[in-house]
């Protein structure tokens, strides 16, 4: 279970303060489909960072299984990331000099577990519509396409948690909803899934979703 | 997959890589024609040295150096032996003793010096590393241009010594100073013509400078031949000796100036290259990162790649300095010394500073690397 207690996060540039995250709460058990969505600048990427131990918060705390991701060594963090973390970005980041199925396998390697990889990417192609393109380097496949190499990389492996930042905003609807559903999936198969979007459409989608403004959330989660 | 990262990135970036092979490549090649066409030049001078005869002479402590400039009969001799026995001394920076018994002889009319001559060969000695004196022939007599002058004799000929026929084995070339007048004959023939068996009074021997200067090697001489030998002097000349240490110092330094000017330039282009190569891969260290690799593991990513294209570099670079250093040297220098090729000797010393020249130059590009904020780039759009 993923946890922020009072989270709060404030970058300063110059003599401005930006509250990212004013003591943020929530809770995502495994099987939610979490809905974050706000403005622009509202701290939807930070909430993602800080749970997915990118970015520690200035106060408050960031648990998984109980225990403050923050109070980890970085050691202990990476192998979180590594193990329980799959995000997904709006802008892919694919690597772009490996072919999508190594940028798969990568997940599989760094977790140790390259044995059993190769069954695993296949069967996760097979569900995003990419087995054929992957010989491919990302720079051959269409945004759609890049979009769901970077889902299946970060579904690799099976995390705990899929931290997901606008993974649709770049997408057309029919590549949207492919990932959309992918994620539902997951969560139903009991992964914990947090998505920030601003697509009103997948809002309803989620088991609950949390408004943030000014990095307060404003509404209650629905499923939290 | 750490690896294939690797190959992939340098697969993708070939210009780059190429770049960074080249500027690698292009210090080790001159760094191998530096130190080769350096260390050949040395060799070659030192064998014109060496081929202008002894630069050391060695004397009993107590025994005047005029005496035997001028082969008085105040000359004090001495056993033959102690020649063997410096010999056998690696410590000493001399090399190449003879042993010389010499005295003021009338031949006929003529004033000459009668010279016994026995060189102590070394256990290595090949034919480019000749003893500086070659045996005389039991029985012949080898003359100065001086001496062949005034008995009016030439090789195949023959001389008469304290009535003792000797055949002239040949004339040496005129050297324009007191060894024009020698008639040399093996040692021990000279020895018991007078009388003197196992006696000598001065022992000939060459300097060999070891990369150090010639007032260094002289100090370093003297006070081995004080520890080792007591009771005897080594006397240098100064202009043998210091033309062989002006050619090396000569040398050397245009060889490190132009050296470090090369590594300066390699280095910068690595850096510059690296800096832009961690700019233009912030993405990939950020979603890296976010995959729970830490800062070591891409880290390592750069460096052993780094380490992969210098170990090439090294490799052709050289082999390509090797034989440009024997295309182009060879044909001038004015001694040949030993066939010049690749010294594989030489190569892990090769390797070792192309990957030094790399680690270093890869050190600013890591420093920005590390500092690197990932949510930073993670979160732009």
């Amino acid at each position: 279970m993923l946890e922020l207690c009072g989270a709060t996060k404030v970058y300063r540039k110059g003599s401005r303060t930006i509250r990212a995250a004013d003591g943020l709460s929530l809770t995502v058990k495994p099987g939610d489909f979490l809905v974050i969505h706000g403005p622009s600048g509202s701290g939807k990427s930070t909430l993602l960072l800080m749970a997915g131990g990118m970015l520690p918060p200035d106060s408050g705390q960031v648990r998984f299984g109980g225990e403050d991701l923050y109070r980890w060594g970085p050691a202990r963090r990476n192998r979180y990331r590594r193990e329980q973390v799959g995000f997904v970005f709006q802008r892919f980041f694919l690597i772009p000099h490996i072919t999508v199925y190594d940028n798969i396998r990568l997940r599989y390697s760094l977790r140790g577990a390259a044995a059993g990889a190769a069954e695993g990417i296949a069967a996760l192609a097979g569900r995003l519509g990419i087995a054929e393109r992957l010989g491919h380097y990302p720079g051959e496949l269409s945004v759609g396409e890049q979009q769901r190499a970077a889902v299946a990389r970060a579904l690799a492996g099976a995390p705990g948690v899929v931290l997901a930042d606008e993974p649709t905003g770049n997408l057309d609807p029919d590549n949207a909803a492919i990932i959309i559903d992918c994620l539902r999936e997951e969560a139903r198969q009991g992964r914990s899934v947090v998505m920030v979007t601003h697509n009103p459409a997948f809002i309803a989608m989620g088991t609950g979703e949390v408004h943030l403004v000014a990095g307060r959330a404003v509404e209650p989660a629905k499923g939290a | 997959m750490f690896l294939r990262l690797i190959l992939n990135q340098m697969r993708h970036k070939w210009g780059v890589t190429l770049l960074l092979v080249l500027a690698m490549t292009a210090l080790v090649t001159l760094y191998v024609y530096l130190v080769n066409s350096a260390g050949f030049s040395n060799r070659s001078m030192e064998l014109i040295m060496k081929n202008m005869g002894h630069n050391l002479i060695i004397l009993p402590e107590a025994a005047d150096p005029g005496d035997f400039h001028l082969c008085t009969e105040r000359q004090i001799p001495f056993p033959d032996e102690v020649a063997a026995r410096m010999a056998d001394r690696q410590e000493l920076a001399s090399k190449y003793y003879a042993s010389v018994l010499q005295t003021r002889e009338k031949i006929g009319d003529a004033q000459v010096v009668l010279t016994g001559i026995a060189p102590v060969h070394r256990g290595d000695e090949t034919a480019e590393k000749a003893h500086l004196v070659a045996d005389v022939p039991a029985g012949h007599a080898r003359l100065g241009a001086g001496a062949a002058r005034l008995l009016r004799a030439a090789p195949g000929g023959e001389v008469t010594v304290r009535g003792k026929v000797f055949r002239i084995e040949k004339v040496l070339p005129v050297l324009g100073e007191l060894d024009d007048s020698r008639v040399y004959i093996p040692l021990g023939e000279c020895q018991e013509l007078l009388g003197m068996p196992g006696k000598i009074n001065a022992i000939l021997s060459f300097l060999c400078l070891h990369g150090t200067t010639q007032e260094g090697m002289d100090r370093y001489q003297q006070e081995k031949m004080g520890r080792l030998f007591p009771g005897y002097q080594a006397i240098s000349k100064l202009r043998i000796a210091q033309g062989r240490s002006l050619a090396r110092v000569t040398t050397s330094r245009y060889l490190y100036c132009l050296l470090a000017l090369v590594t300066c330039i390699t280095v910068i282009v690595i850096t510059v290259t690296g800096l832009q190569e961690v700019a233009e891969r912030r993405q990939e260290t950020g979603i890296l990162l976010a995959m729970g690799t830490g800062y070591p593991y891409i880290v390592g990513l750069y460096v052993l790649k780094m380490l992969v294209l210098a170990g090439v570099a090294a490799l052709v670079g050289f082999v390509g300095g090797s034989l440009l250093a024997k295309a182009l040297l060879a044909p001038v220098l004015a001694v040949n010394t030993q066939a010049m090729g690749v010294v594989w000797a030489q190569f892990p010393g090769v390797l070792g500073l192309a990957v030094l020249v790399a680690v270093a130059a890869t050190a600013l590009p890591m420093l920005k690397l590390v500092r690197t904020d990932p949510n930073l780039v993670l979160t732009e759009e």
